[in-house]
C-alpha cells in the first residue's frame, strides 16, 4: 500500500512537471524561437518604444494614485469603525474578480461622453475617455485592490498593544500613524507598490475598452499579433515578460527580507 | 491616589466588570490578583483610557479621568508582552513619550539617561529590541513607562513572559525599584508569590467582581470566601455546623458526618451569630504522621490537637515541597510537607493533625483583633 502511495505521488509530481513544461516553459521557448527566426526582419522601433513608454508612464502614475488612495483606504478598513464595513471591503476588492472588460464597460458608462460623470464634464469641455488619462483610470481601477489588500494585511499584522502603548505615551492619531504604523508596514507597502505596478502594466481588457487609438504594451501586442506583425509582437512580449520577471524577483526579495526580519 | 468608583463593563452582553470599587493610596502598589479572563486587564485598560467603561468613574489625584483620552491621562503602562517598538532601538523606545511631549533634545537625553541608570540598562541603549533578552525587555518597558513621570503606573503581568528563574530574580528587583521611586500603581498578576511580594495591598478578582481587598497577609491568612481561599492555595475548606460554643472553644461537625473538630474562636465573633460555617485550613498547618508512631504522636503533640485517621491518596512534588492528599472520610485534606519528613507512601494509613488555632472562618477579617471595627463577616 505504501509503495502504491509512493508511486502515485511520484506519478502526480511527474505529471505536474510535464504540464508545467507544456504550459509555461514551452510558450516561453516558443517566443525565444520566434524571435530567433525573425532576427533578420527590420523593425520600426517606434512601434516598440511608443507602447513601452506609454505603459511605463501610465502604470507609474496609476501606482502613485493607488498608493495615495490605497493607504488611507487600508487605514480606514483596519482601524475605523464604519457602517457596512464588510460591504465596503468587498466593493474595494471587486475589481480583483470581475472581468476586466466589465471594468472597462463600467468606466465607459461612468466617464464616457454620456456617462454619469462624463456627461456633465463633457458639457464643461472636459473629455476623459479614449485618452492617456482614461488608461490611467482603467489601470488604477483594476490595480487598486492589490495596494489596499497588501497594506491592510500589513496594518493588521501590527500588534494592537503597540498602538495602545503609543497612546498611553501620549501619541495622537497622526503620530501613531507616522511613528508606528507606517514604519512597521513598510514591507507591505513596498509589496503593494510592486504588485500594483505589475497589475497595471499588464492590464489589457479594461484599458482596451477606454484607450481609443492609444496602445499600451499589452494592446500593442494584441494589435500586432492580429495584423501579422509577429516580429514586433515577439519583442513587445519579451519586454513585458522581462519586466514581469524583474517585478516578481523584486517582490520575492522583499518578501524574503521581511521573513528574515521577523 | 487612584479611586475606582463602581466601574462596570459589558462585552457582547456579558458582564466583564461588575461594580468595581477600589482605592490605591499614594506610593502604594495594589496588586490585582485573579485567574485569566477575570477582567483584570480590562480594568487596567479602562483606567488607562484604552477602553471606555459603561458605568462608574475613575479619579486620579481627585480629578475625574472619565473624559480624558489615554494621551492626556499621563498614565504609565507596562504591557504583558512589553509592546516595545521593534523598529526603534532601546534609547528611541524609552525616549518616545518625551519626544511626543516635544521636550528639548537635551532634556530628553538627560531623563532617558537617568532612568536607564536606575534600571541599569545603559549598556544596551543602542541595541535593537530583537537583540535584547526578555529581562532586558522588561526593564526597557518599565523605563519607557516611568520616564514620562506618570501619576500612576499600570503593570499588566509584566513578568509572565519570563522563565521562572529570571522571574524570581526580577520580581525582587522590581519591588526595590518601585519602592525606590515611590510609584503609585496597579499591578496585575495571577501569581500569588508576585502578589505577596510586590503588593502593599491585594485585590482578588473573579468573574469581574472584586472578592476581597486587603493587605497580602490578610488575604493569605484570612480569605473571605471559598474562591479567595482556593486561589491563595488554601484548598482545605471545611463546611460544617457549630455544635457547641464555650468561651473561646467551639466544636464543629463537618458535613453532618459525625466528624467533629475543636476550633479556637476567640478572634471570631462570627461564631456567636452563625451556625452553618465554612472554615479554611492552610495545607502547611496540616501535619501527617505515620500510624505506626502512634505513641510518639501523643507525646509530641498537645492534647487539644485535632487528630483524625486518614489514607494517603496522592503525593505530588512541588519544587522542594510535596503536596499530599489524604482521604479522611467525608472529605480530602491537603498537606504540604518536605521530602525529609515523608514517612509514608500512597495507600498508607496516616494520622492527620492540626491545632485548634489552625482553622479560620471564611470571613476575611481577624475580627476580634480590633474592637473598634465592627465585624461585617458574611458567609
Amino acid at each position: 500500500m505504501n509503495n502504491m502511495g509512493t508511486v502515485l505521488i511520484r506519478g502526480l509530481m511527474g505529471l505536474s512537471i510535464g504540464v508545467f513544461i507544456l504550459l509555461i516553459v514551452m510558450p516561453l521557448l516558443a517566443l525565444l524561437y520566434n524571435i530567433g527566426l525573425n532576427l533578420n526582419v527590420s523593425i520600426n522601433y517606434q512601434d516598440i518604444l511608443g507602447p513601452l513608454i506609454l505603459s511605463i508612464i501610465t502604470s507609474l502614475i496609476s501606482t502613485i494614485i493607488s498608493f495615495f488612495i490605497g493607504i488611507p483606504l487600508a487605514y480606514l478598513l483596519t482601524y475605523k469603525e464604519l457602517p457596512f464595513k464588510e460591504v465596503f471591503d468587498i466593493i474595494i476588492n471587486l475589481p480583483l474578480v470581475i472581468p476586466p472588460t466589465v471594468a472597462g464597460y463600467l468606466l465607459l458608462i461612468t466617464f464616457g461622453k454620456y456617462g454619469l460623470i462624463g456627461y456633465p464634464l463633457n458639457l464643461l469641455g472636459i473629455t476623459i475617455m479614449f485618452s492617456t488619462f482614461a488608461i490611467i483610470l482603467a489601470q488604477t481601477f483594476v490595480a487598486l485592490p492589490f495596494m489596499v489588500r497588501s497594506v491592510k494585511t500589513s496594518f493588521q499584522d501590527i500588534p494592537p498593544s503597540l498602538i495602545d502603548a503609543s497612546k498611553t505615551l501620549g501619541a495622537g492619531e497622526y503620530e501613531i500613524f507616522k511613528e508606528i504604523i507606517l514604519p512597521l508596514s513598510k514591507p507591505g507597502i513596498i509589496s503593494g507598490i510592486i504588485l500594483t505596478y505589475a497589475r497595471a502594466i499588464g492590464e489589457f481588457g479594461a484599458t482596451m475598452m477606454v484607450s481609443g487609438l492609444l496602445s499600451t504594451l499589452p494592446i500593442a501586442i494584441f494589435n500586432n499579433a492580429q495584423s501579422g506583425n509577429r516580429e514586433v509582437a515577439n519583442i513587445l512580449s519579451l519586454i513585458l515578460i522581462l519586466i514581469s520577471f524583474g517585478i516578481l524577483a523584486l517582490f520575492k526579495r522583499i518578501g524574503h527580507g521581511k521573513l528574515k526580519k521577523n | 491616589m487612584i479611586v475606582l468608583d463602581n466601574i462596570s463593563k459589558e462585552f457582547n452582553r456579558q458582564m466583564v466588570l461588575n461594580g468595581i470599587n477600589l482605592s490605591v493610596r499614594d506610593r502604594e502598589i495594589m496588586v490585582l490578583l485573579g485567574p485569566s479572563g477575570c477582567g483584570k486587564t480590562t480594568l487596567l485598560k479602562i483606567i488607562a483610557g484604552l477602553i471606555k467603561q459603561d458605568r462608574g468613574s475613575i479619579l486620579i489625584n481627585d480629578e475625574s479621568m472619565d473624559n480624558y483620552p489615554p494621551q492626556e491621562r499621563n498614565i504609565g503602562f507596562v504591557f504583558q508582552e512589553y509592546a516595545l517598538f521593534p523598529h526603534k532601538n532601546v534609547y528611541e523606545n524609552i525616549a518616545f513619550g518625551l519626544k511626543i511631549r516635544k521636550l528639548q533634545e537635551s532634556e530628553i537625553k538627560s531623563r532617558v539617561n537617568e532612568i536607564m541608570e536606575i534600571l541599569e540598562i545603559q549598556h544596551i541603549r543602542n541595541k535593537r529590541i530583537s537583540q535584547i533578552s526578555g529581562g532586558q525587555k522588561q526593564r526597557v518597558a518599565l523605563a519607557r513607562a516611568l520616564v514620562i513621570d506618570p501619576c500612576v503606573l499600570l503593570m499588566d503581568e509584566p513578568l509572565s513572559a519570563l522563565d521562572p528563574v529570571l522571574r524570581e530574580r526580577l520580581r525582587e528587583e522590581l519591588r526595590e525599584i518601585l519602592k525606590k521611586l515611590g510609584v503609585t500603581g496597579l499591578y496585575v498578576t495571577h501569581d500569588l508569590t508576585e502578589a505577596m511580594l510586590l503588593g502593599d495591598g491585594v485585590a482578588v478578582m473573579n468573574k469581574g467582581v472584586l472578592q476581597q481587598v486587603g493587605k497580602p497577609d490578610e488575604i493569605f491568612y484570612h480569605p473571605k470566601n471559598e474562591f479567595v481561599a482556593k486561589f491563595v492555595g488554601v484548598k482545605n475548606i471545611l463546611k460544617g455546623t457549630l455544635l457547641n460554643l464555650e468561651k473561646d472553644n467551639a466544636i464543629i461537625e463537618i458535613n453532618n458526618n459525625n466528624l467533629k473538630f475543636n476550633i479556637k474562636v476567640k478572634k471570631y465573633p462570627i461564631f456567636e451569630r452563625v451556625r452553618e460555617i465554612s472554615l479554611c485550613i492552610h495545607p502547611e498547618d496540616v501535619m501527617l504522621e505515620n500510624i505506626k508512631n502512634m505513641e510518639e504522636i501523643f507525646k509530641k503533640y498537645p492534647r487539644d490537637y485535632n487528630i483524625i485517621r486518614g489514607k494517603v491518596i496522592d503525593i505530588i512534588p512541588n519544587g522542594s515541597l510535596l503536596k499530599v492528599t489524604v482521604d479522611i472520610g467525608p472529605l480530602d485534606l491537603y498537606s504540604i510537607t518536605t521530602r525529609n519528613l515523608l514517612d509514608y507512601e500512597i495507600g498508607d494509613e496516616v494520622i492527620v493533625l492540626f491545632s485548634k488555632e489552625a482553622s479560620h472562618p471564611l470571613c476575611g477579617k481577624k475580627c476580634g483583633s480590633n474592637k473598634k471595627r465592627s465585624c461585617k463577616c458574611r458567609i
